[in-house]
């Protein structure tokens, strides 16, 4: 005869025949009652023992009344149980700390930091200019801009050379040059806070991925990352995925209308295909991907340090390129892609 | 009203609210006499774009149990709950981000259960499923249809039916989504009597709802 051991929230129960032939009760504490799910328990070897004339066979969840009834529960207190249960089963997944999600956080608000940067000091530029014009086209810098508003406050305190004394501006009362001087401030802060985070995610990439860090540089690293969405993702995804990371829109344009591949991703920030000649750079990026992933498959399964070998490869790689392709290609190919087909769009 | 438990304002789709005075994802709350309606936007969910669209087959009743693949923050699962009040909906999503959402929209429903899961991975919630009425599947996934199969192997009661949203996109973003959408369909046939299939544009692009019944197993 044939039995089916099946566990939910409530217990061990043996079923045979849709019926129910042994029950053996979990404890009502929740947090037992998430570790049983997952893990052989005492209750199943006491059934197991008491089946002993029967096939212990695996199925289909049995009728969930027939559970109910056996165990003496109503469906309303089931349900709050099974819900207590599934959020905290929930709970140990999403509780546990991982720094590769942090990274990735870190990485996309320093890009909103720049972003916001960008605004609100082209802003202040503006807003300073009503005083003193002048020091806008004389400071190209942004963060210098905003230091020397914050140290100086009104164009008299600063240094004779910036030309505040035959300034066109108007001059402010204490008041008005008291909320620039504070903008500024606020602003010097935020940057230096974008340092803070460039530090944060340098010490986390070396932390987490120091091979990956140490071959492509924690910043190109970071950016990977966040484009897989964790570093298990990374290293799961062949070298040609890699490459072509952050490329996504020119990917699809490629698979859908045929215009040419693009040869990198966000890996192009990287001083060795940013500075390299063009007709070098898909090799270069090609062979950069493919040590890339090896770093990451390295930070993510096997914890070994093979950073310094895949960095004398790619040198080797570099050079090969360089010796062997010193010249750009004779005729400039210009490059039209035909679309396959004409599709009319649908309005 | 067109289905049991779902009303129709104006044209428009709305559900009893299970829990009066709360809404979920912003939706208006309309009262009918003594009853709460909550509004339901097909804009944000497929089975209110699908009731527009003319769906004939709800197989959704007020004591189904109904398995819901790719709950997402649960906007549409929380009308399946107000429709399934006297029954279950168990909501699987894999994303954490969702799941925190989803946990927040069904703590007051009490029929309404949230479980983090991959539905690729039907084993991992056999202790906290029964065997639904109802399968409603909305993954955004290459694999849509095995997903299905493989869900329908477990949690699918005998004479149970199936409703997927099947999404071009996900499984082919190269091919014309007909073709693409037919291939799948005729995935599901091989186990599913194929009841009901409509698109559910403008709401959706590309997308296709399909409504389908468990084939005895003589016959799969």
């Amino acid at each position: 005869m044939k039995a089916h051991i099946y566990k939910s929230v409530l217990g061990a129960f043996a079923v045979a025949d849709g019926k129910i032939i042994a029950f053996e009760p979990f404890p009502s504490d929740v947090e037992k009652i998430v570790k049983k799910l997952f893990e052989d328990t005492p209750e199943e070897k006491r059934i197991i023992k008491k089946l002993k004339k029967y096939e212990i066979i695996s199925g289909t969840p049995p009728d969930l009344d027939v559970l109910l009834k056996k165990a003496g529960i109503a469906r309303d207190e089931y349900n709050k149980l099974l819900k207590k249960v599934t959020i905290a089963s929930a709970g140990t997944k999403i509780g546990i700390f991982r720094r590769d999600k942090m990274i990735i956080q870190a990485v996309e608000a320093r890009e909103d930091v720049e972003e916001a940067l960008n605004i609100i000091s082209e802003r202040i530029r503006e807003w300073y200019s009503l005083h003193f014009p002048e020091l806008d086209s004389a400071v190209y810098d942004h963060e210098e801009f905003v230091e020397l508003i914050k140290k100086h406050g009104s164009k008299d305190n600063f240094p004779e050379e910036f030309g505040g004394e035959s300034s066109l501006g108007a001059d402010l009362p204490g008041d008005d040059i008291a909320i620039l001087k504070q903008f500024a401030s606020q602003i010097a802060d935020i940057y230096r806070f974008r340092d803070k985070l460039d530090s944060y995610i340098e010490s986390a990439m070396e932390d987490i991925a120091p091979n990956l860090s140490l071959f492509a540089g924690s910043a190109v690293g970071a950016k990977l990352l966040s484009q897989a969405k964790g570093l298990e993702n990374l290293a799961k995804m062949p070298a040609s995925r890699l490459q072509i990371l952050g490329a996504q829109k020119a990917m699809f344009k490629h698979i859908k209308k045929g215009a040419p591949p693009p040869k990198h991703g966000v890996i192009f920030q990287h001083p060795a295909i940013k500075t390299a000649k063009w007709w070098q750079r898909g090799k270069i990026a090609r062979s950069f991907s493919g040590k890339a992933a090896i770093a990451a498959k390295a930070d993510a399964f096997s914890g070994k340090y093979i950073a310094d070998e895949l960095k004398r490869g790619f040198k080797k790689r570099l050079k090969e390129i360089s010796e062997k392709y010193p010249e750009a290609p004779q005729k400039m190919r210009i490059i039209r892609y035909t679309p396959e087909k004409k599709k009319r769009r649908k309005k | 009203m067109k289905f049991k438990g779902v009303y129709l304002i104006e044209g428009r789709p709305a559900t009893q609210n299970l829990t009066p005075g709360q809404n979920v994802y912003g939706e208006k709350l309309i009262q009918e006499g003594e009853v709460e309606l909550r509004l339901w936007n097909p804009k944000r969910s497929k089975l209110a774009a699908a009731i527009i669209n003319g769906l004939k087959e709800m197989p959704i009743k007020k004591n189904s149990r109904v398995l819901y693949l790719g709950a997402a923050t649960g906007t549409t699962a929380s009308h399946i709950s107000d429709i399934a009040c006297e029954g279950t909906v168990y909501c699987v999503e894999f994303s954490q981000r969702s799941f925190r959402e989803l946990f927040v929209n069904s703590a007051d429903r009490n029929n309404m259960v949230p479980i983090l899961a991959d539905a690729r991975n039907p084993h991992s919630y056999l202790h906290l499923v029964e065997k639904c009425d109802v399968i409603y599947q909305d993954v955004a996934q290459v694999e849509q249809a095995q997903i299905l199969i493989d869900n329908a192997h477990f949690y699918l009661k005998d004479c149970g039916c199936v409703m997927i949203a099947i999404k071009a996109r996900s499984i082919n973003s190269a091919k014309g989504p007909k073709s693409v959408i037919k291939a799948e369909i005729s995935k599901l046939k091989k186990y599913f009597k194929i009841l009901e299939s409509l698109d559910l544009g403008p709401y959706e692009k590309d997308h296709e709802m399909t409504i389908g019944e468990l084939k005895k197993i003589s016959v799969r």
